[in-house]
Formats: C-alpha cells, sequence, structure tokens
C-alpha cells in the first residue's frame, strides 16, 4: 500500500502517460466518461470519479464492432490498438466483475479468443473505491461491495489530502514502480480512513436502496428461477421496444454475431448482439428458441442471475444501473426483481 | 494472425462433388486445404462466401478426412446461395466443434436410430461408423420418415443399407404418391410395432424439433429411460466455441455441450423444442 498525495495525484499519470496510453474518467455532466489523457491533458483539472463511468469496461476488451478475418488468407488484421498498453483508470468494482465474467467467456472453454485476450494482455486495470453512487446503483443488492475486492491491478482509495494505491498484480506492481517517487508509506490512521470511507459508502448505498423499496438480502437466484411463468415478464415486455440498449450498456453482456461483407467475401466482422432481438436465437428453418419478447426479456435475467450463478458462482449483473438507465421503456432491473419477490 | 490460432478463420474448401438428394436438398463434397478430422455428430461451421456462415454435421464416415460430405436443405440465405454453387466453387470449414455419438455407448447394445427429413444427414456418418464395425453391435434398427417420397434422402442407400446383416431399416412417408408402394404415416407409427430388448438398447434421433420432441415421447412411452436417448440439438449455433451466447439451452451452450445430447441432461428445461 501507498500513499500518493493530492498534488501529486495529476504529476503521477502526467508521468505515466509518457509510457502507455492512458484513459481517466472525465466529467460530463454529472456523469463521468473515460477519456484518454496524454500530453495535450490538462492534468491538473483530473477528478476522481465518485462512481462508475457511462461506458461498461467492456468496450476497450470487446470493441463494438472488430475485423476478425481479413481478406487476404491467413490474415489477421493487425489491430495495433489492441495490442498497445492501456492502463484504464478509475474502473469501479461493478465492472471488475464483469470482467471476470468476460475472462471466463473469451479466455476459458473450447479454446481463446486471440482479440480479446490481445486487448485483456495490454490492459491495466487501475480501478477505484467508489465514495459516491448514483441512483441507480444497487452492487450491494447483487453480491458485491462499492469498492473493488478482486480483479484489479492498482486500486485507488481516496483519503484526505490524497490517495492510497494497493498494488495486486505484478502488472500493477510494474506500473507503480515507474512512479516511485511519488509514492510514500501509509499510516495506520490513513488505512484506517480507507476502512471507515468504505463502511460510509456501503451504508449510504444501502441507506439509498432501502429508501428505493430495495431491501437487502433478496435471493435474486431464487427469486428468478422461482418465476419462470410468471405474468410479470409479459407485463414488462409490454414497455420494451427491443433497442438492445440494456445488453449494450451492460458491463458483462458479451454475445456477438458475426457479419461476413458481401463484397470483400473472407472479412468477417464481430459485432456486439443483442438477446432482445427476435433474430437472435431464430434458425433458418424458421425455428426461434425465444419467439416472444417476454420470453427473451426472461432469458436476460436467466442469464444473468441462474446460468453465471451456475456456471461460475457469480451474477452477471454487477449492479451498476446503466440498464436501468439505458432503457426507454422504464423497465428496471431491480424492481422486476421486487416485484417478482412479491 | 494463421487460422491456426484465429479461430474464427475458416479453412478454405473446394466443392468436389454436388449430389442432389431431393429438390430442396444437396449433398456437397468438400476438399479443404488441410484436413479436417471429426467425429461422428460433431458439426463444422460451413462459410458461404458474401453469405455468411451456418452449422452442419457432417454426413460423412469420420474415418475420412480428407474430403466431407454435408447434406444440406436450401431454407435459408446462406444454404439458398451454398445450393446456386457450382463444383469447384470455394467455401470455408472452421470446426470440429462439439459433442459426438456417444459410439462406444452403443458397443454391445441394439441400436435404434429414428431419423426424419435431412436429419438422417448426421445420422448416415454414425451409421457408417457403426457399419465399419458391425461386429461391435447386437443390432442396428434405422426407421426413417420423410414428407413425401419426393423427400427421401439418399434413396442410393436404401438397397445397400436394407440388405445389410444385423441392419433393419425400415421408411415411411408422411404423404405418398401413386408409386410409393411403402408406409405412408408419420415416423412414430413405426416404433409401435417394434421389439426391443430395452434393457439392452439405446436410441439416438435427429430430425426436426417437432420429429424429435414426438419421437422421445413416444420412446419414453415404449420404455426407454431419459439416459437412454441421444438427442441432435439444433440451435443457432454461430460461433462453435461457446462464447457468442446465442445457442444457449437451459444451462448448456449446444456448440460445447452438444448438439449431441442425452434426453437426461435436458429434460427438465423450459423450450427445449422451441
Amino acid at each position: 500500500m501507498h500513499f500518493v498525495t493530492q498534488p501529486d495525484y495529476p504529476q503521477l499519470w502526467e508521468r505515466l502517460s509518457e509510457e502507455c496510453r492512458l484513459l481517466h474518467p472525465v466529467c460530463s455532466g454529472d456523469d463521468y466518461s473515460m477519456s484518454p489523457v496524454d500530453k495535450k491533458t490538462d492534468f491538473e483539472s483530473l477528478i476522481f470519479n465518485a462512481y462508475r463511468a457511462i461506458e461498461p469496461a467492456k468496450m476497450f476488451l470487446f470493441p463494438v464492432k472488430e475485423v476478425v478475418c481479413g481478406e487476404e488468407e491467413g490474415e489477421q488484421p493487425a489491430s495495433k490498438e489492441n495490442q498497445k498498453k492501456t492502463v484504464i483508470i478509475g474502473v469501479k468494482a461493478c465492472d471488475l466483475r464483469s470482467i471476470k465474467v468476460l475472462d471466463h467467456v473469451f479466455l476459458s472453454g473450447v479454446c481463446e479468443d486471440p482479440f480479446y485476450k490481445a486487448f485483456r494482455e495490454a490492459t491495466v486495470f487501475v480501478s477505484s473505491d467508489c465514495s459516491g453512487y448514483k441512483d441507480v446503483c444497487f452492487c450491494t443488492w447483487v453480491g458485491l461491495n462499492p469498492f473493488p475486492e478482486e480483479g484489479f491491478d492498482v486500486n485507488i482509495s481516496p483519503i484526505s489530502g490524497g490517495y492510497l494505491f494497493e498494488t495486486a498484480t505484478d502488472k500493477g506492481q510494474e506500473l507503480i514502480g515507474k512512479v516511485k517517487k511519488f509514492l510514500a508509506e501509509p499510516t495506520q490512521a490513513q488505512l484506517d480512513q480507507r476502512e471507515a470511507n468504505r463502511k460510509k459508502t456501503i451504508e449510504g448505498l444501502n441507506k439509498q436502496m432501502r429508501e428505493q423499496g430495495f431491501t437487502p438480502g433478496l435471493d435474486h437466484e431464487r427469486v428468478i428461477r422461482d418465476n419462470f411463468d410468471s405474468e410479470i415478464w409479459e407485463r414488462e415486455a409490454e414497455r420494451c421496444v427491443e433497442c438492445g440498449a440494456c445488453n449494450f450498456t451492460c458491463p458483462s453482456c458479451h454475445c456477438f454475431f458475426f457479419s461476413d461483407d458481401k463484397q470483400k467475401v473472407w472479412t468477417r466482422e464481430k459485432n456486439w448482439d443483442s438477446c432482445q432481438y427476435k433474430r437472435y436465437a431464430r434458425v433458418a428453418g424458421g425455428g426461434n428458441a425465444r419467439q416472444m419478447l417476454a420470453e427473451r426479456l426472461r432469458h436476460r435475467y436467466i442469464c444473468k442471475f441462474n446460468f453465471y450463478k451456475d456456471i461460475l458462482d457469480v451474477y452477471a449483473c454487477t449492479g451498476c444501473g446503466r440498464c436501468v438507465e439505458a432503457c426507454i421503456g422504464g423497465i428496471d432491473i431491480r424492481k422486476v426483481a421486487n416485484e417478482l419477490n412479491k | 494472425m494463421s487460422s491456426i490460432n484465429n479461430p474464427y478463420y475458416p479453412i478454405r474448401a473446394k466443392i468436389e462433388k454436388i449430389i442432389t438428394e431431393t429438390p430442396t436438398i444437396k449433398t456437397f463434397v468438400v476438399r479443404p486445404e488441410t484436413p479436417i478430422t471429426f467425429k461422428t455428430g460433431q458439426f463444422v461451421e460451413l462459410t458461404v462466401p458474401g453469405a455468411g456462415e451456418a452449422p452442419f454435421t457432417p454426413s460423412s464416415s469420420p474415418s475420412i478426412s480428407e474430403t466431407m460430405e454435408i447434406t444440406i436443405m436450401a431454407v435459408g440465405c446462406a444454404t439458398k446461395r451454398l445450393h446456386a454453387m457450382v463444383e469447384g466453387d470455394e467455401v470455408g470449414v472452421r470446426g470440429p466443434y462439439g459433442t459426438a455419438y456417444a459410439v462406444d455407448e452403443l458397443k454391445g447394445r441394439e441400436v435404434l436410430i429414428v431419423g426424419g427429413g435431412v436429419g438422417l444427414a448426421p445420422l448416415r456418418s454414425l451409421l457408417l461408423t457403426l457399419f465399419a464395425e458391425i461386429e461391435q453391435y447386437k443390432k442396428i434398427i434405422l426407421r426413417y420418415g420423410a414428407r413425401t417420397p419426393e423427400d427421401i434422402v439418399y434413396k442410393y442407400h436404401i438397397d445397400e443399407w436394407q440388405k445389410k446383416e444385423k441392419v433393419d431399416y425400415v421408411l415411411t412417408v408422411d404423404k405418398g404418391n401413386e408409386s410409393w408402394k411403402g408406409n405412408v404415416g408419420l415416423v412414430t407409427k413405426l416404433l409401435d410395432a417394434l421389439r426391443l430388448d430395452l434393457k439392452n438398447s439405446k436410441a439416438v434421433v435427429c430430425g426436426p424439433p417437432i420429429m424429435m420432441k414426438f419421437t422421445t415421447l413416444k420412446l419414453l412411452e415404449i420404455g426407454y429411460t431419459p439416459a437412454d436417448i441421444y438427442l441432435s440439438m439444433e440451435k443457432n449455433m454461430s460461433c462453435g466455441l461457446g462464447k457468442c451466447g446465442h445457442c444457449r439451452l437451459g444451462t448448456y451452450y449446444v456448440c460445447e455441450d452438444g448438439p449431441v445430447m442425452r434426453y437426461d441432461m435436458i429434460k427438465d428445461f423450459r423450450g427445449v423444442w422451441e
């Protein structure tokens, strides 16, 4: 654990920006957006993000669209971007959980996805504790804490007068090793403050959730499993316009489809897909495992709370609340779970 | 990055021969640039250049890896385009993927194989595998149903297979015509008359979902246990690698845990037959 003073914080990133590509949250209204910071950046203006950014972290490892087969035989289009060392700063516990899901999908099983792997290996996650929360946040409801406990290379905790930097991996050690001159030994009081801050955020978030009607301790796995035939799926689906925003903003949704170029015929793209689209499960003969919209909506919840619980022992819902914000029909994953539990 | 470490890149394959099976079904004999070895029941992703990819289980014997036969019905945009292709044209093949028929489980037993329509294609690969070691099996009972006499695939095998020792092959059509002298009715009807040694028998089914559903129900009624029934599940297997998400069935991906699945694995899932 290291302590970095408030004035040194921007200087530390300025120094690291000389060697790596850095993404740091910048203010965007009441939100934060992940932006590249480089020598043109006013480092003094870098702010600590109190909660997660608008963008799910997946988009830096699993692009919206990506050419995976080139025109020439055997050619993999050399994607320079995905080989370049990138430090993503200010990732929160919710997004780190999603990376665990993505790692499972793309790095295990039949084979690895070499494209994801290249991004993953080139990425250093510098996560941070949440010092606040959005009105849609509910990580503590789905088994997480609003501070990273796993999956980070370096984690930052804001305390008075500066930040505590905790390194967890060799990658993190290597990164921090480059800026030793900004690092000091933390005092016990500073370490205690980190714990106190964390407790305060949990309490605040839980209080907000209770006021919103989301009582701690809901067993999402059971609630979803036991309510396959509930009429609530139909009712909620009435407001779904099949835009796929819930999938695209979700940090752990990872489904994709291939599209082959009609002219450059051996060129293939991997694109984000949405399980809410009717054609998602359709086969050429006309069969469709989830013909009805309500079935597709339910499928998403089953995937998040049952499927990944079964195969990875975590929920694939991280409580980030992005789908709640994104849904133009006002479908709220928290309220759906609550309704099903009634 | 070559196709060896890029799992999304297909091996190019030349269409060596096209056999017209029925007005809507053709068998394509393809020769991949690099031989592809597979186990019977596994599937491949076939790229139709400019039209996309679709999953198919080869219908040829896995003992041959230089060429592969794939029997395909023209139903969607890739398969229609494929049907318009000619000998000498190039396609792409990725794979093989998924589970194979549990041939070892069938050894020493009576094997009931029930096919429907183009679903006889994967079963042909299984049959060729079983025929190669016919002494290992007690009996092979094949029941096949097609819509009309015209829709029967592998007509050129009928005589040959019916004459084989230990093989009992009976066909039926849903709707006959003037020249059809054989059985008329659904394939499930053929199962009623079977005399089976149930304790020593396994069933393998492949066909359209509706046919698999009613065949499975019939087999259970006859007395097969769910663990004795092997099904070839059809879902939208798109990447073949358990990543893209499309072929989810309960807690399984059909591309990884299937396409051959024992009925007891999936019987409790909802929407299995859709």
